[in-house]
């Protein structure tokens, strides 16, 4: 590729982790680190380095729309920033062409004080606008953010939608050559998400290069045409975006039929009443997370329990990958809410399938009384619905809004 | 539609991102092409500074003005300290311009990187930038507060000698000092959180070592001339010979002073580059 506008060779970064030479925050640290250092060797030192990326290279093309994927902790986000120059590589070199501009994320730069018109100059200065170039542009950005009515109030009055709003117009309508956008579309809501995509598209069919990492399987799809995979640092395959997320899927999502849950952190549990431990998808096609269209999901739930509760409602759903409710289904369906004791359950959940072939997301969720109140929230895995090859030929299923009468059968059962 | 209308241009703007190691110069190319957040910079910093308050920008007159009178009651009028022949708060006054104006935006220039945490993790710009625009945004301050000096020369029927004109020249000179070590200091305070509680205690010695309450005759002779190493020695006397009719100009020590602010400033630029691209780590 001759005319590309981003070429990164061999990028490493590194990060000195634990004896952190930079964590010092003190001088008496930096003395004691001082000292230490002199007592320990080298080799224990070079052992601590934790390579963040290490030999990362890509070439992205003008006017292309690249997407970065890679699970968390895989280096997406420190690439962006030493694509944005917020740090340094410790190796490599990217040779970028063109004015660089980050949305790394919505309304960083805001002061609260300021006034909406006041932040939209100051925050567009920091992207790297001209002053004229802002006052050419500033009823636009209003008009875009929908916020016309609020512009002379300081921002610390706002909610959290009109900062995002206010704060997505001014990045985007600021023309770089090279726009980095960092995870910023999953905020905001879906109305307001549409307009920004479509701003997005906009941007590219104008010729210029955009970066895109998000967690968003959908918006990648929908945005990207080619796309690398990160892991642990390094690049797994890099190509067209269908490719990149198959990979992605197959190498961290469906691998197996059953999710072990060792980490707290892995699922949203609040209060700390109650963890699931174990996820596994009983009947699937083969070994994954998969079953056929039209066939009924059968899931197997091992909860722990760590105080006694009453009314516990528990539910699964489906969502597509732009974040639709699809199917929920609770266990008040059939058998009333559980009555739950410290110890371990196992749960058999059975819902009916009646979605067409296709890749989403599964999600659990547990509360007790107030529906807006989660015990527990558990929304990162997928599940991808297989077309029966031979029959169901001529039907074009399609997915109905969302369904909540949908047979359900939940059996709770106390294991210890 | 509005897209439509810009067109894709090859850029001249091309640049390589590689691994900098060791001392740092300034980029003064990159640096002009962000000329305008500069202004901008400044303008938050005076516009934030001021928000919510009743009075606003009078702070900047009253401040000096209450510290006026206050040194005037206790070191003129109770303390008897002499005033080289003027009345004591026009003295008084000459020496708390440029003081506090060194002293309030060194105190911001120390937490200014810090408090921009969220900017410096997020986007990059030359972080040089920070520490100038808050010695700018003071320069404001400064300035309204020499209304008052006006005030009290009339005041006291005081008439300034016609080498007021070289001002200028001496305000940038207090400008650059507050800059150089601002550098130093914001710096400094990244690395190591103890800046932070350094800073006041340092600035209430420096005002000791200044001839800010005293006139620099009460000072004995053999110690006259290490006090001088303080760059702001010179200013200050430098501030009052230009506006006190029989006060020599003191060259020397503005000599001295300007050269130990060119000191603290290039080293300062060079040690705050050297630890710039570690600030989105620290801060």
């Amino acid at each position: 590729m001759s005319d590309y506008a981003i070429q990164a060779t061999e990028v490493s970064k590194s990060y000195r982790i634990g004896k952190l030479k930079a964590a010092h925050h003190t001088a008496r640290e930096a003395l004691q680190a001082l000292a230490a250092s002199f007592l320990r060797n080298r080799r224990e030192k070079s052992d601590t380095l934790l390579w963040a990326l290490k030999d990362v290279g890509f070439t992205i093309g003008q006017g292309e729309v690249f997407g970065i994927v890679g699970k968390n902790g895989s280096g997406k986000s420190t690439l962006l920033k030493i694509m944005s120059r917020i740090t340094d590589p410790t190796a490599g070199k990217i040779h970028l062409r063109g004015r660089v501009g980050s949305l790394l994320e919505v309304g960083t730069g805001f002061h609260p004080d300021l006034t909406g018109r006041e932040n939209v100059y100051f925050n567009g200065a920091i992207l790297g606008m001209r002053k004229e170039e802002i006052n050419r542009r500033f009823d636009e950005i209003i008009a875009f953010s929908e916020i016309e009515r609020f512009i002379d109030t300081p921002v610390k009055y706002y909610s959290s939608g009109m900062y995002v709003r206010l704060g997505f117009s001014v990045a985007a309508h600021f023309d770089p050559d090279i726009m980095l956008v960092d995870e910023v579309l999953s905020v905001g809501d879906i109305a307001f998400q549409k307009k920004c995509i479509g701003r997005m598209e906009n941007i590219a069919r104008s010729g210029r290069t955009i970066v895109v990492v998000s967690h968003n399987m959908a918006t990648m799809k929908e945005l990207c045409t080619r796309a690398m995979l990160l892991h642990q640092g390094q690049v797994t395959k890099i190509g067209h975006i269908d490719q990149v997320m198959e990979e992605y899927l197959s190498q961290h999502a469906l691998e197996s039929n059953e999710k072990i849950i060792e980490h707290s952190n892995d699922s949203v549990v609040l209060e700390n009443k109650m963890a699931i431990r174990r996820i596994k998808l009983e009947q699937g096609a083969g070994q994954s997370f998969r079953v056929y269209w039209q066939q009924a999901v059968n899931l197997s739930v091992d909860l722990e329990i760590f105080t006694p509760m009453e009314d516990v409602r528990f539910g699964v759903y489906l969502r597509d990958l732009a974040g639709n409710y699809l199917i929920t289904a609770y266990n008040d369906h059939n058998k009333g809410h559980w009555q739950l004791r410290p110890g371990q359950y196992s749960v058999k959940i059975e819902f009916e399938n009646c979605l067409k072939p296709g890749l989403y997301l599964l999600g659990l969720r547990a509360h007790q009384g107030d529906p807006q109140t989660n015990l527990l929230q558990m929304e990162d895995l997928y599940l991808e619905i297989l077309e029966v090859s031979s029959s169901g030929a001529g039907s074009d299923p399609k997915n109905p809004a969302l369904i909540t009468g949908i047979r359900s059968e939940f059996l709770c059962n106390k294991l210890l | 539609m509005e897209d439509k209308k810009i067109k894709f241009q090859a850029s001249s703007q091309e640049f390589f991102i590689y691994p900098l190691r060791g001392w740092q110069a300034i980029n003064w190319r990159e640096l002009w092409s962000y000329r305008e957040l500069f202004y901008f910079l400044t303008w938050k910093e005076i516009k934030v500074r001021y928000k919510q308050t009743a009075i606003g920008i009078f702070w900047a007159i009253i401040q000096p003005f209450l510290t006026m009178v206050i040194f005037s009651l206790f070191f003129g009028k109770f303390a008897k300290i002499e005033s080289e022949g003027v009345p004591y708060p026009v003295f008084v006054y000459l020496g708390l311009l440029p003081w506090t104006y060194f002293s309030q935006s060194l105190s911001r220039s120390t937490e200014c990187l810090i408090g921009n945490s969220s900017l410096l993790r997020k986007i990059y710009f030359p972080r040089l930038i920070i520490p100038v625009s808050i010695g700018l945004s003071y320069l404001i301050d400064f300035l309204i507060a020499f209304v008052i000096l006006f005030g009290v020369m009339f005041y006291y029927q005081f008439v300034p000698q016609k080498a007021i004109v070289f001002m200028p020249i001496l305000i940038i000179q207090t400008f650059l000092c507050g800059v150089g070590f601002g550098f130093w200091l914001s710096a400094l305070n990244v690395l190591y959180r103890d800046v932070r509680y350094v800073v006041p205690f340092l600035l209430q010695i420096w005002l000791f070592v200044t001839p800010v309450i005293y006139p620099v005759s009460l000072v004995d002779e053999n110690w006259r001339w290490i006090l001088s190493l303080n760059p702001l020695w010179g200013l200050v006397e430098g501030y009052r010979a230009l506006v006190i009719a029989d006060k020599p100009i003191p060259y020397a020590a503005l000599g001295v002073s300007a050269v130990i602010i060119l000191f603290i400033l290039i080293t300062g630029v060079y040690f705050f580059r050297r630890v710039e691209k570690h600030f989105a780590d620290l801060v």
